[in-house]
């Protein structure tokens, strides 16, 4: 099943992160206090740890002969067009930036913010319209979710 | 008797919760429906605007998205060829070339009925085996709990990725956040890196949030500039005579629709596709060739999705082990409400079952009465640009997040885990064993401490118990075939038997 998909670049990048957490997180159970026995607070944790990294070596394993015409720098190159490309890449950032706003700003000014932008950003509406829907959404959620649902927004 | 059935009725005879079940039924339908939306993402977010309701309130409206959701999303693949939702891809096969011929209304009109008919054989089925099953479960020792949770990471894992170890990697995974914060038989803090934040752990819904709404989001922008194709909706109501033409074909979907949903892991999705196959295997002529828009292509995936609803229920409300990934967040929400699904249910709370029966008895009848009704206005509602949708995604994914704890370091959370999950997701790793894997990882760890208490240790004396006793031998034997089934060794085994068969003829 797994030999019909092509390879995608990045992957490889992607599986030895994952594999070095789950080293890291395996070296976190080991040292856990009260280690004893098969019961103890580290055990399983150990168990579970493990089979994430025996399935990371399994695909790995699977892919060795479809990485090996990348280098690992031409990999990092590709990977950003496919996984990150401009929209989405300057869409998270914007969905970043909005997270970290709503505590300085607040709930309604950021999400109108927000919105405004997005709906910009994503062509949703034109900017007048933007500015309308954007209105028109908080209204709605404030009625929903604060009113309704008793959702206390700041 | 008496009381099953007065807890049955409770919710036909409040119109508060009538009132919620047909909202949350019309809402599920165009949740299920409007590509980039989801029933799993939906369910996720109401959970943490329900915290504080009553139990029953809550329920209702969840019952209600559930069943319009997964009815829902044959809408958008019959008019747009686009599935809502993962379970309507086989019905866009006949449903799309039917709505090119003109035939949208009547497409529609079959999909719901099929939806109704399947739905109610769905309950059906859960009503008359869940407390057969439960009476049978409560003679399952610790170690079969855990070998179940095992077995149902396993089964999502293997049945909805590209590969098991991916599955396997993303059970394994959500199993691990699971155990992030106290340790509930020491109070032993774990992985929290001293953080006291951490000791109570991340709490699932900002995960499920994360990877069910923002990281969806952010793979839709990847397909921002698609345009749907308008659709002529004409006569929706089917005639009798079509039905009942179709109604043996209906009623071995249905059937199923109700296995796949029983079994652990198998989703919606698989009973459809399973059900598409079962229609072009079985009917020797029909309406139309498959695939140009036959009947027979609409009516048997969406008789099997909606049957599922009831099968999936059987195996959460009994075992505690969730069906698929939507039941696997219903079960999160029981939790939240201090229910626990599993042998005890049935015990210590009939009332809920046979209230959630009742819930989805009468969502059903309202899909049957939304899903006939406002075709032309829905037609136009499911073009919505995604430019407008994603980012009203992305504003009650922060606002369900900040509901749970009234705290921004949940929304962080969920940033982190949606941006994590999509960059899983563009890998080909599958969020439903995430999951699932949260949810079943407390069950698992907490089965499988007393499995080894109850050996004193000993893991042998462990292993020894899963092959003498039948029922954990059952469950160890299917946990290897899952396993094994998916090796490039099993498929020779299998091609050498079949050869040496074929030989012998």
């Amino acid at each position: 099943m797994e030999d019909k998909i092509t390879q995608r670049p990045g992957e490889r990048i992607l599986l030895w992160f994952l594999f070095a957490f789950s080293i890291f997180i395996l070296i976190q159970a080991i040292l856990l206090p009260n280690l004893k026995d098969l019961s103890s607070p580290g055990a399983f944790p150990m168990f579970i740890i493990s089979v994430m990294i025996l399935s990371i070596l399994r695909i790995l394993w699977k892919n060795r002969t479809r990485h090996s015409t990348f280098k690992i720098g031409e990999e990092f190159g590709k990977a950003i067009p496919l996984v990150f490309p401009k929209t989405v890449a300057a869409y998270t950032a914007i969905l970043i930036l909005y997270i970290f706003l709503l505590y300085p700003l607040h709930f309604w000014v950021s999400s109108y913010l927000f919105l405004v932008g997005s709906f910009l950003f994503l062509k949703g509406a034109k900017i007048f319209r933007s500015f309308f829907i954007a209105a028109g959404m908080l209204v709605a959620i404030y009625f929903l979710f604060q009113y309704l649902f008793r959702v206390i927004l700041w | 008797m008496e009381q099953s059935l007065n807890y049955f009725l409770m919710s036909f005879t409040s119109l508060k919760m009538i009132g919620l079940i047909a909202a949350g039924t019309f809402a599920g339908i165009y949740i299920g429906a409007i590509p980039g939306l989801s029933v799993t993402m939906a369910v996720s977010i109401l959970i943490s605007f329900t915290f504080s309701w009553d139990v029953n309130n809550a329920l209702c409206l969840m019952g209600g998205v559930y069943c319009g959701g997964v009815y829902g999303g044959s809408r958008s693949a019959i008019l747009l060829n686009i599935p809502g939702a993962p379970a309507a891809v086989a019905t866009a096969f006949d449903g799309y070339p039917l709505a090119k011929l003109g035939e949208a209304g009547t497409a529609i009109g079959l999909a719901t009925t099929a939806s109704v008919i399947g739905g109610f054989m769905g309950i059906i089925a859960l009503a008359t085996a869940a407390p057969i099953i439960s009476e049978f479960s409560l003679m399952f020792a610790p170690r079969d709990y855990f070998l179940l949770a095992v077995m149902g990471i396993l089964l999502i894992g293997s049945l909805s990725g590209e590969s098991l170890a991916k599955g396997i990697f993303a059970g394994a995974l959500g199993v691990f956040l699971s155990m992030i914060g106290m340790d509930s038989f020491t109070g032993q803090g774990r992985f929290t890196f001293g953080s006291v934040g951490l000791m109570s752990g991340i709490h699932f819904v900002a995960i499920m949030i994360g990877l069910f709404g923002v990281s969806e989001a952010l793979v839709q922008i990847h397909d921002l500039h698609i345009k749907p194709i308008k659709q002529n909706v004409k006569k929706i109501i089917p005639s009798w005579s079509l039905l009942f033409k179709h109604l043996p074909l209906i009623i071995r979907s249905a059937l199923i629709g109700i296995w796949i949903g029983a079994l652990p892991g198998a989703g919606g999705d698989i009973a459809a596709l399973m059900a598409y196959g079962h229609a072009r295997r079985s009917i020797k002529k029909p309406s139309r060739p498959f695939g140009q828009g036959a009947y027979e292509g609409v009516i048997a995936p969406e008789t099997a999705n909606n049957a599922c609803i009831g099968g999936d229920n059987i195996p959460m409300l009994t075992l505690g082990i969730p069906g698929d990934a939507v039941t696997a967040v219903i079960i999160g929400a029981l939790f939240i409400h201090g229910l626990k699904p599993g042998p005890m249910l049935m015990v210590d709370t009939p009332h809920l079952f046979w209230f959630w029966v009742g819930t989805l008895t009468l969502a059903n009848i309202f899909l049957l009465i939304f899903g006939l009704m406002g075709v032309k206005i829905f037609a136009k509602l499911v073009e919505i640009r995604k430019g407008l949708l994603l980012p009203i995604i992305i504003i009650i994914s922060v606002v369900g997040t900040y509901a749970i704890n009234n705290s921004l370091t949940d929304v962080y959370w969920m940033l982190g885990f949606g941006i994590f999950g999509y960059i899983l997701k563009m890998y080909g790793f599958q969020m439903g064993p995430v999951v699932l894997g949260i949810i079943l990882g407390p069950l698992m760890e907490e089965n499988y401490r007393r499995a080894m208490l109850d050996q004193h240790n000993n893991v042998i004396g462990f292993f020894f118990q899963l092959v003498r006793n039948p029922l954990s031998l059952v469950l160890t034997l299917g946990i290897i075939y899952t396993i094994l089934g998916q090796t490039q060794f099993w498929s020779r085994m299998k091609g050498k038997v079949w050869k040496s068969k074929m030989e012998g003829i």
